[in-house]
């Protein structure tokens, strides 16, 4: 018993250090088609490294006491030249790992041209599904973070500017708490 | 427990155990490895790393210290091999403490940028490797934790550029 704990214990370390979805291995595919690229990976180490730098000044503190607490930072990007090169498999592809338990839809907007989603991780952690007709983002931000924090750290480790954030202590089922 | 059990833990404890850091390899070599792989030769510019280093003793650019540099370009014999092929003989003979940090690859432009990391105590040296169709340039230089955030913003375009929309 207790030597199938330590396996799992240390199963369980190696884990911590990956991020938490499986970019699919299409997006190599889509990689090709695409016309831009960014591909951004700061794990737990660089991203420690980069945050002892930052200073204890208002915006910075922000930012410092928000970053401190993660884990790892994960952003995939394409630009495409026309629209339709990426299809509704290569999402549903990053969509089947984001079930429950683990995982909760926090955020789902959808127009015609466009969709955004935010996904909770019942451990810590989300990950920002934005498709537009030529345009594909997929970040994952590991470690403890509110929803709410994510306008401070937009533009800031890669992670593209956020408009609009769901308010501070947004549940898990799909809503935000009334203020 | 038994015995082999207690064994088995212990090998899977050392398993766990981060690998004791490698010989890090000097820059020139990592560069002329690349040059072997793809058979190109990085141009020689006389004064060159003088230039550089009176640089970067005055200016420090971005924070940035000890820098080095090789460039090839049409001449070098860069114009068989392409921005792909550059990019994967660098990360081909970079080291496993070399972290790829950023990668953007621009199919319309040719261009492709790769930067890697590779931090140990409190220093943290940032290897950018650079390609278009006949041009190429891998740089090395340290930088600080906010400098290296700072240079991050800059060149994923995706600060400035794109916004993600969740209202």
């Amino acid at each position: 018993m207790m030597f199938r704990s330590v396996l799992l214990m240390l199963s369980a370390a190696g884990l911590l250090s990956a991020q938490q979805i499986k970019f699919p291995a299409a997006f190599e595919r889509l990689a090709e088609k695409a016309s831009e690229t960014v591909n951004v990976t700061l794990d737990p180490q660089t991203l420690s490294f980069a945050t002892k730098f930052l200073s204890d000044k208002k915006e910075e503190a922000e930012v410092k006491r928000i970053a401190q607490k993660l884990k790892g930072i994960y952003v995939r990007g394409f630009e495409f030249e026309k629209e339709g090169e990426y299809t509704d498999k290569d999402l549903s592809d990053i969509r089947s790992q984001l079930k429950g338990p683990e995982w909760s839809v926090i955020v789902s907007t959808r127009s015609k041209r466009e969709i955004s989603e935010i996904y909770l991780h019942r451990d810590g952690g989300l990950l920002i599904l934005s498709a537009e007709p030529k345009e594909l983002t997929i970040v994952n931000i590991m470690g403890n973070i509110d929803p709410s924090d994510l306008t401070n750290l937009s533009g800031q480790f890669g992670i593209p500017k956020v408009q609009g954030t769901p308010g501070k202590g947004a549940r898990k089922d799909g809503k935000d708490e009334e203020e | 427990m038994n015995r082999m059990q207690g064994l088995a833990i212990v090998a899977l404890c050392w398993l766990a155990l981060p690998a004791p850091p490698a010989q890090a390899q000097s820059f020139d070599s990592v560069v002329g490895k690349v040059e072997s792989r793809l058979g190109i030769r990085r141009m020689r510019m006389p004064g060159m790393g003088f230039l550089v280093n009176t640089v970067m003793f005055t200016k420090r650019p971005a924070g940035a210290s000890s820098m080095k540099m090789a460039i090839f370009d049409e001449e070098s014999g860069l114009r068989g091999v392409g921005s792909d092929e550059f990019q994967r003989a660098v990360r081909a003979e970079l080291g496993s403490d070399w972290k790829p940090m950023l990668q953007v690859r621009s199919r319309r432009d040719g261009e492709a940028v790769t930067a890697y990391v590779r931090i140990a105590n409190s220093t943290c040296e940032m290897l950018i490797a650079t390609s278009e169709r006949e041009e190429g340039t891998i740089i090395q230089m340290k930088l600080d934790g906010r400098k290296m955030m700072a240079w991050l913003a800059d060149n994923t375009g995706l600060s400035h550029g794109k916004k993600i929309d969740i209202q």
